[in-house]
């Protein structure tokens, strides 16, 4: 199976980083935002209680929304640059 | 997004003076600019439960707050008479007392200026993916949240 083709390529920030062990992760493909919160909950518990939103594709994601291979997936807790 | 390539607008570490300087000096031949308006941003030394503040530690997702900024342009050009506009960020280590945001606008006259620059720095701090770390040198730090 080719990795880059059927995987969503994960990248965290700030808290999120740090909880998930890493800043890049592949991550396998699942059908949309929701499932994909409700799996990375059910492997880091203590996502469940972090502020984050999700962005695909560098837009974030309002409600819920598919997820294509090889999309570029986001985890962006409260930014706080300035 | 439109076609244009996003700007670099990040630092590795403080932004200094000098570089705030020559950027002001960088302006003296636009000669139909009457006002320029500056933020700066610069780390506080706060305390927390007896600690303080030593040093923020800047990430970013780079290229989705490259994106963002050039957003943040567009809308502010199109919003207001601007000359010209200019914002960099610090990423990495940025010590108290030293610089990590530097926003700077030019228009001919000074309301334009004033009033694209609040703007342009407030929507810097809600939607551009950037987190700092707020570091002790004693101990773990704690990440910071814009208010």
């Amino acid at each position: 199976m080719k990795e880059k083709d059927t995987d969503i390529q994960l990248v965290a920030f700030g808290m999120i980083a740090e909880l998930l062990g890493g800043q890049e992760k592949q991550w396998p493909l699942t059908r949309d935002t929701d499932q994909l919160k409700a799996e990375l909950i059910a492997a880091f518990p203590e996502l469940k209680d972090l502020p984050f939103v999700v962005a695909v594709n560098m837009e974030v994601v309002q409600n819920n929304q598919p997820i294509a291979p090889g999309a570029q997936v986001a985890l962006l807790p409260p930014y706080s640059g300035g | 997004m439109s076609g244009k390539k996003a700007k670099n607008i990040f630092v590795e570490g403080p932004i200094s003076a000098g570089f705030i300087g020559e950027s002001i000096a960088k302006h003296q031949s636009k000669t139909d600019i009457g006002a320029h308006a500056i933020f700066l941003g610069q780390v506080r030394a706060d305390e927390q439960g007896g600690r303080t503040v030593s040093h923020i530690d800047y990430t970013a997702y780079e290229e989705m707050a490259m994106q963002k900024v050039h957003g943040i342009r567009e809308e502010a050009f199109a919003a207001h008479p601007l000359t010209c506009m200019h914002i960099y960020h610090s990423l990495g280590t940025v010590r108290a007392g030293e610089i990590s945001l530097f926003v700077f606008v030019s228009s001919p006259h000074r309301d334009a200026a004033f009033t694209a620059l609040r703007e342009i720095v407030e929507m810097i701090k809600a939607d551009v993916p950037i987190w700092g770390k707020e570091m002790f040198d004693e101990s773990e730090g704690t990440w910071k949240v814009n208010q």
